[in-house]
């Protein structure tokens, strides 16, 4: 019942450790840039992905070869983030690492393309953290939706499956959270318009 | 019985208005949504309306993590319950059968048989004055869930608590899907039909539980002596209750009874907000100690303990002799501000003051105390009865949700539009009136 | 097919993802056609998808991939901040076994509780009461109810952990 050491009991074959190995390569990138997405900072990000493998480890023999794993590990990382919030007291989850304030409106009326000059790294840098930080403006229940679709790039039946919720439901909420996303980004995303649409 | 009788005459004409509302839904120009009270009251009827069986998902914290629970779920009018659970596998094979009166809960693996008092009162008695005093009700448009178009409403409380959202479906009005939100924690409790199909007719042998040869039967009724109020309660567990003297806005006191199970006899008070529950039980201290789990926690600078079953809190802690718990959805500061002015033990002195500040007989605070009321209550129920001279009960009823706003005014003898205005200023005059609980 | 103006709008980011069937496809097409506002919703909702979708993926710190694959071995740095969250289960387990042998002597007794245990299943004989008293709220879930009352009655006839404690 008290599993503290519970993983170090099981003793896996070499066949069965490769087999981790193999789920480890293939899906912790994902699921940490997940947890990443979800929790909008690095330390709890690795903890919940860290968090989501030792479960996979203990429950490996369960584990069918092959079979797609993603629905289960995205629905861990899921419950993980809410238990997470659950067990948070409100705003201590989403601030641990300080996001760069907004750069001006000006700054970026001309986009340029990321990766070239030093300016742009760090304007892309800023970018990049005003969009996790209006991402973790939504509800944990928006915010998976759109990271599932717009970052990882799951179709709706996917992440009904994932989530167990409604096909609607997955339209609904992603039509929800793109409009307050839009709202958050107002300038960013009008500069950008412009930019293409003169 | 008389609830029965009343639902019965209800249901022809609701199935008829269904019918209508089917019918003008298959025309080619789609009518103007109902309003969302109409889509609240049209939840309330169906289960006397309509028969259903269906799949349904239940994702909820239990043993101290997110799981998701599958039951099988049938209902039959009015009030008439069958649940068979799916999985996980620790509940896999429980059956619940609630025939309207007795709940009976069947365990295969232990062989073992509960039988406990019905859990479908709800369901007859369903009323939404309450509700909508102290809730924003929001229609949140339609949405589609399992194929069928619902509509989507928001019950937000005025106060700190529990917000949840209901998909209710449009031709039966069966609330399809729920979310509940807890605004520190995002939402806790989801519950969808992944698959329904509704009946005129299921038979009643479902509902109907036959006790497997061999099973064993506990029976859980505690030996409830309702009362109405608090001090009749106290005179038969032979100990004083404690009323609390504030409670966030909107919860009023809704009931209350002794139960004995074993040696342990426990008086409880419940205060609802017309959709939340906050239950007090009161036993003497030593009949019952604190839990070893939980952790520990302060209030007013004495030592208590809550434990966090994720849905629900539950605060432990003793005074003045007495071994009190409190059970809620609210949020944890919350329930701890009850408790603080619970334990602060201030009775005669906020008493005292009240009658001062809204110039009332003493005796007559204490007499609304002895049945159940927070101070604020009574500075609302006094200040009401003086602008709109009614007499002090009927001013309780009306804040308790028993009395409508129409049946108020045809008393006082006004417009209802003049008494809602009436209404709001006494209000906010008492809202002046101390004492309060933290603002968050 | 043709949508009115709500509809449609609220179709706009299916639409974008490709996710409608080919009437309603085509339907939003048209509409957009002749709808101005919906055009700018659209865009509006494309850059907003083409903000999100350009954010990097996000690196791993150092030792992520150490402890991914070696999950057996104690965590490190960082981990004690959360181990108050995850770990905590680890605490109220091991009460639980200890909690689940005092209740074992405690069993029901011909149908009544008349020795129970009382400063631990205190807490779930209320629950149980609570819930049940719930069940007078209009639209709360009775299949929840019926779960949590069913757990309550375990730990009440002695066969489960009292709810506060968390198993696995």
């Amino acid at each position: 019942m008290a599993r503290p050491n519970a993983s170090q009991a099981v003793s896996y074959t070499t066949e069965e450790l490769a087999r981790y190995e193999a789920i480890v390569q293939r899906y912790a990138r994902h699921v940490y840039n997940v947890a990443y997405r979800m929790a909008g900072n690095e330390a709890d990000a690795r903890d919940l992905a860290q968090e989501t493998f030792l479960r996979v480890y203990r429950a490996l023999r369960r584990v069918e070869p092959d079979a797609p794993l993603e629905s289960w590990l995205y629905r861990i990382v899921s419950n993980l983030y809410i238990d997470l919030l659950r067990k948070r007291p409100r705003g201590r989850v989403e601030s641990l690492d300080a996001p760069v304030d907004t750069p001006r409106g000006e700054l970026l009326r001309e986009m340029p393309d990321p990766g070239s000059s030093p300016e742009a790294i760090i304007e892309r840098e800023q970018l990049d953290a005003t969009i996790q930080r209006a991402l973790g403006t939504l509800s944990p229940d928006l915010r998976m939706v759109v990271v599932l679709s717009d970052v990882e790039g799951y179709s709706y039946e996917e992440i009904a499956m994932f989530l167990r919720v409604p096909l609607g439901t997955v339209k609904s909420r992603l039509h929800r959270a793109r409009q307050i996303l839009q709202q958050r980004l107002g300038r960013y995303v009008e500069a950008r318009r412009r930019g293409w649409e003169p | 019985m008389r609830g029965i009788r009343a639902a019965a005459a209800l249901a022809p004409a609701l199935v008829a208005a269904l019918v209508a509302a089917g019918a003008t839904l298959a025309a080619p120009a789609p009518p103007a949504p109902p309003s969302v009270d109409r889509v609240l009251q049209l939840a309330l009827d169906a289960p006397r309306v309509i028969d259903y069986e269906g799949t349904k998902i239940i994702t909820a914290p239990r043993n101290g993590r997110t799981e998701t629970v599958t039951a099988a779920e049938f209902h039959k009018r009015p009030n008439m319950t069958r649940l068979e659970y799916l999985s996980p596998e620790d509940v896999a094979g429980r059956l619940i059968v609630d025939d309207g009166a007795t709940s009976w809960h069947y365990e295969p693996r232990l062989n073992t048989a509960f039988e406990g008092p019905t859990m479908t009162t709800g369901l007859l008695r369903g009323d939404l004055s309450l509700l909508h005093r102290n809730y924003r009700v929001t229609g949140l448009g339609t949405e589609e869930v399992i194929g069928r178009q619902a509509y989507v409403v928001q019950l937000a409380p005025n106060g700190p608590g529990v917000s949840r959202e209901l998909w209710i479906d449009q031709a039966t009005g069966t609330v399809l899907r729920t979310e509940e939100r807890d605004p520190s924690r995002g939402v806790v409790l989801t519950t969808y039909f992944s698959r329904i199909s509704f009946s005129l007719n299921l038979p009643t042998a479902y509902f109907r539980f036959r006790l497997p040869a061999g099973a064993r039967v506990l029976h859980l009724f505690p030996t409830v002596d309702e009362a109405a109020t608090p001090e009749a309660l106290g005179r038969q567990a032979g100990f004083t209750v404690l009323v609390p003297p504030v409670l966030p806005e909107g919860y009023t006191f809704s009931g209350g009874g002794i139960s004995r199970f074993g040696s342990l006899t426990s008086v409880n008070l419940q205060y609802s907000d017309g959709d939340s529950l906050l239950s007090l039980f009161e036993a003497p201290a030593g009949s019952i100690g604190a839990p070893a789990f939980g952790q520990d926690v302060r209030v007013g600078g004495r030592p208590a303990r809550l434990v966090d079953l994720g849905y629900f809190r539950v605060l432990i802690w003793d005074q003045r002799g007495l071994h009190l718990t409190a059970v809620g959805t609210m949020p944890t500061e919350t329930l701890l501000a009850i408790a603080g002015q619970l334990l602060s033990g201030r009775e005669q002195a906020l008493a005292h003051s009240v009658s001062r500040q809204v110039a009332v007989d003493p005796g007559v605070v204490d007499r609304l105390r002895r049945e159940g009321l927070t101070f604020p209550e009574i500075t609302r129920a006094v200040v009401l009865s003086q602008r709109l001279g009614i007499d002090v009960p009927t001013a309780v009823r009306f804040l308790q949700g028993r009395l409508s706003t129409a049946q108020l005014a045809q008393r006082a003898g006004v417009t209802p539009a003049t008494l809602q205005r009436g209404v709001r200023e006494a209000l906010d005059q008492a809202s002046s009136v101390g004492p309060h609980l933290p603002a968050h | 097919m043709r949508l009115n103006h709500h509809r449609a709008s609220q179709l706009l980011s299916a639409y974008l993802d490709r996710e409608l069937g080919p009437a309603e496809t085509a339907a939003v097409q048209a509409h957009l056609l002749d709808c101005a506002s919906c055009r700018a919703a659209y865009e509006g909702l494309r850059t907003t998808k083409e903000l999100v979708g350009q954010l990097p993926v996000a690196e791993p710190p150092a030792g992520f991939w150490a402890a991914v694959r070696a999950p057996w071995l104690p965590r490190r740095a960082g981990a004690a901040r959360i181990r108050g969250v995850f770990g905590r289960r680890v605490a109220w387990a091991s009460a639980a076994a200890v909690l689940a042998l005092a209740l074992a002597a405690t069993p029901l007794v011909k149908g009544t509780i008349d020795r129970l245990h009382a400063s631990e299943i205190g807490v779930d004989l209320y629950v149980r009461q609570h819930a049940q008293a719930m069940g007078a709220e209009p639209f709360t879930d009775r299949a929840y109810l019926g779960l949590t009352t069913g757990d309550a009655d375990l730990v009440l006839s002695g066969d489960a952990q009292p709810a506060g404690t968390a198993p696995r």
